[in-house]
């Protein structure tokens, strides 16, 4: 035992309790960097299979922002050591010892690639390319499946049938993987480590119901996975839109939980809260105090699109009143991960849970049978999370409508408010949406601004005076959406061009003075 | 006395070389594509750029058609058919769909008339169109009466649009450029 941890502190052996971080490039592309980022990745999610082993600090223009801060928060809370790798071979060197071979892609079919995760996970494997075995080799991995030249001129549906037949069995019916995102000569699998670890089939079928093949596929495996589970990464930005892949996985009762770019997420599920920690957010209420408004235009702020990516990470953050929209999953899928955020907090900074449900879903396309449970669920996070409002989105028909059908029916809006007795008010929308009610004090309010991280701040100032001119009465109630790279220095020099009439306050404090004095008028939307 | 005739002509020369020249044979009548660069920023959905067809119908007045272009298809059609200096004329709304705002929570009121308006401030080269429309919001219906000023530049080629909004502290400017091998009519 002495000879062994004198072998580890010079070098000639390692600890199975070491833990390792490395570098990634800016470069994702299929003749780049990414078949060693997929050979790292992979790694990643067998290497931690067990213990988390292997980090990785992803790149300064990466969706996530916080791969770094996250990291030296775990050195700092949790007394983490890393030793770090220099590049791939290194990285091989030390953690191939935890695989049990290797999948070779085929780098002329991309889809190949997706294929490679699934197989990955089902036998423990890593992922190289052709130029990349020899590498392996030296360390005395031996091959599990060559999909050298199998997939070629096969269409994905092609390819993804095969797989289907070939692997579904034996696939994790709790996670499905979207490995989606960016296209062609590019991928950025950054969750493909979670799914690995999960031993998750991969897919990026398409959910738009025109590619009738893939359309039908994909429902195929969102009718075999279990209710309520996840649909994990994104959907491919070539093949269909956001809200099909949405409207899809929601009419299944399964829950969205993106993006394609989440990082680290087989290190940081095994991190858990420090002892007897409890979250708490950061209320504005006082108990025993009555909210009346004035004859004010009253703003607040929801910072949309998910926890760390944009503007958490940027300055200005604690300087104005601001809402987020909390990931509320990954309070069990990553939980120091989100603590690392409640920690981080201000106490400017509100929670909020979303979105429509457990996860990323769109209400109307919930089945009715459903939806008690995916409310009952999203109240249960929120409950853990210390949150009392919550968000809805609602894009079912968003495509047909040329994005402006953002509108809950009233009997979906019935199921919330019966079940989320402890939510003080509800935010609803991604552009203006038109929904707005208000029960015993608890209002429903839908945004009435949508503010584009490309906005002209000028222009920006001017449509929120405009909309107070259109809104004659006071005090009048505007909820702003606030893109996620809309950075809050910016969000800041816009709302000082506002005259004296305007005050921005928390989201809770918004909802009690709107629930007390609202000038909306109720307005449902259609079935 | 000749030498105060040829400063005289230099000055006018000069004058019209300095204000430039006014091509009296193009009017406001073809196809203008919108210049993002020189006008307002637009709040459209999904990158939107509008695209202008005005025509000259004769006896039945002037049609002003907005083709709203999405990476260079058209995906939706506003059109006004009025005459200049005539009565009001009123054009169902049938959608939903606020053209000129997609950021704000405003929709067109369907089921109800807008009514469009215009006289010529110079015959075929600049005119002034009148809309009011009725529009719903958070706190209900409210009437928005917009000012759009058309005025083709000397050169005949560039059209500029200012959007003057009873609502709005700010007017927008639209800046077009006249499609070539579309001849004014």
């Amino acid at each position: 035992m002495l000879l062994w941890m004198v072998l580890i502190n010079l070098g000639f052996a390692h600890s199975a309790d070491q833990m390792y971080v490395m570098n990634l490039s800016e470069n994702w592309e299929i003749e780049g960097d990414l078949p060693v980022h997929a050979l790292l990745i992979s790694l990643q999610g067998i290497a931690n299979l067990e213990k988390p082993r292997l980090y990785f600090l992803y790149p300064k223009n990466w969706d996530f922002k916080f791969s770094e801060p996250l990291l030296n928060y775990y050195k700092n809370t949790r007394e983490m050591e890393f030793k770090y790798l220099e590049n791939a071979e290194a990285a091989v060197a030390e953690l191939s010892q935890y695989a049990k071979g290797y999948i070779v892609w085929d780098k002329s079919v991309r889809t190949s690639l997706i294929v490679a995760f699934t197989a990955a996970g089902l036998y423990e494997s890593i992922i190289v390319s052709e130029e990349l075995i020899p590498m392996v080799e030296k360390h005395g991995l031996k091959m599990k499946e060559d999909f050298r030249g199998k997939f070629s001129g096969k269409t994905d549906y092609e390819i993804y049938t095969w797989a289907y037949d070939e692997y579904w069995d034996k696939c994790n019916r709790d996670y499905l993987v979207y490995m989606g995102g960016e296209w062609g000569k590019m991928m950025k699998p950054g969750v493909a480590d979670f799914g690995i670890y999960k031993k998750s089939f991969f897919t990026d079928a398409s959910t738009n119901p025109t590619d009738t093949l893939e359309y039908y596929f994909a429902k195929r495996l969102f009718r075999e996975m279990k209710p309520l589970s996840l649909v994990m990464g994104w959907h491919s930005y070539k093949k269909d839109k956001e809200a099909q892949h949405v409207k899809l996985a929601s009419s299944y009762a399964l829950r969205v939980e993106g993006l394609h770019t989440l990082p680290n997420m087989s290190f940081n599920t095994q991190i858990g809260l420090t002892p007897g920690y409890k979250f708490k957010n950061n209320h504005h209420i006082e108990p025993d105090k009555t909210y009346v408004p004035e004859n004010k235009v009253y703003l607040s702020c929801i910072q949309t699109d998910c926890l760390g990516l944009g503007a958490w990470t940027e300055p200005g953050r604690g300087d104005i009143p601001y809402a987020w929209e909390v990931t509320m999953n990954w309070v069990w899928l990553a939980p120091a991960m989100l603590q690392f955020f409640y920690d981080e907090s201000t106490p400017n900074d509100y929670f909020i849970g979303s979105l429509s449900g457990p996860g990323y879903m769109y209400p109307k396309s919930i089945p009715m049978e459903y939806l008690p449970q995916v409310v009952d669920k999203a109240y249960q996070l929120m409950q853990t999370l210390d949150l009392n409002a919550f968000e809805l989105m609602e894009h079912t028909n968003y495509w047909e409508t040329d994005g402006i059908d953002d509108d809950v029916p009233k009997e979906i809006i019935d199921v919330y408010y019966e079940r989320m007795p402890g939510a003080i008010g509800f935010a609803n929308g991604y552009r203006p949406a038109h929904t707005f009610t208000v029960r015993n004090g608890r209002p429903f309010i839908s945004y009435d601004y949508y503010l584009s991280e490309t906005r002209d701040e000028d222009e920006a100032a001017a449509d929120l005076e405009e909309l107070a001119n259109l809104n004659a009465k006071r005090p009048y109630f505007c909820l702003l959406h606030i893109r996620e790279f809309g950075h809050i220095e910016r969000v800041k020099r816009i709302l000082a061009k506002l005259g004296p009439e305007f005050e921005l306050v928390p989201l809770d404090i918004f909802f009690k003075l709107a629930g007390n004095n609202p000038t909306f008028m109720e307005r449902y939307g259609e079935k | 006395m000749r030498a105060i005739q040829y400063f005289l002509l230099t000055i006018l020369l000069a004058a019209f070389v300095i204000t430039g020249y006014t091509d009296y044979s193009k009017t406001i009548y073809g196809a203008w594509k919108f210049n993002k660069e020189k006008s307002t920023d637009l709040a459209t959905w999904r990158y939107r750029q509008p695209q202008l067809i005005i025509r000259d119908e004769g006896e039945a007045g002037i049609s002003i058609v907005t083709n709203w272009l999405e990476r260079n298809k058209v995906v939706m059609v506003d059109s006004v058919n009025f005459l200049p200096d005539g009565e009001p004329v009123a054009i169902p709304v049938t959608s939903q769909y606020w053209y000129e705002n997609w950021y704000m929570g405003v929709l067109a009121k369907v089921g109800t008339n807008k009514t469009v308006s215009g006289n010529w401030e110079k015959q075929d080269r600049s005119l002034q169109v009148q809309k009011e429309l009725t529009v719903e919001t958070s706190q209900g219906d409210t009437q928005i009466q917009t000012t759009y000023t058309y005025n083709l530049d000397r050169g005949g080629d560039v059209l500029t649009v200012i959007e003057k909004r009873s609502s709005r502290p700010t007017p927008i400017t639209l800046v077009f450029d006249r499609v070539e091998g579309n001849k004014s009519e």
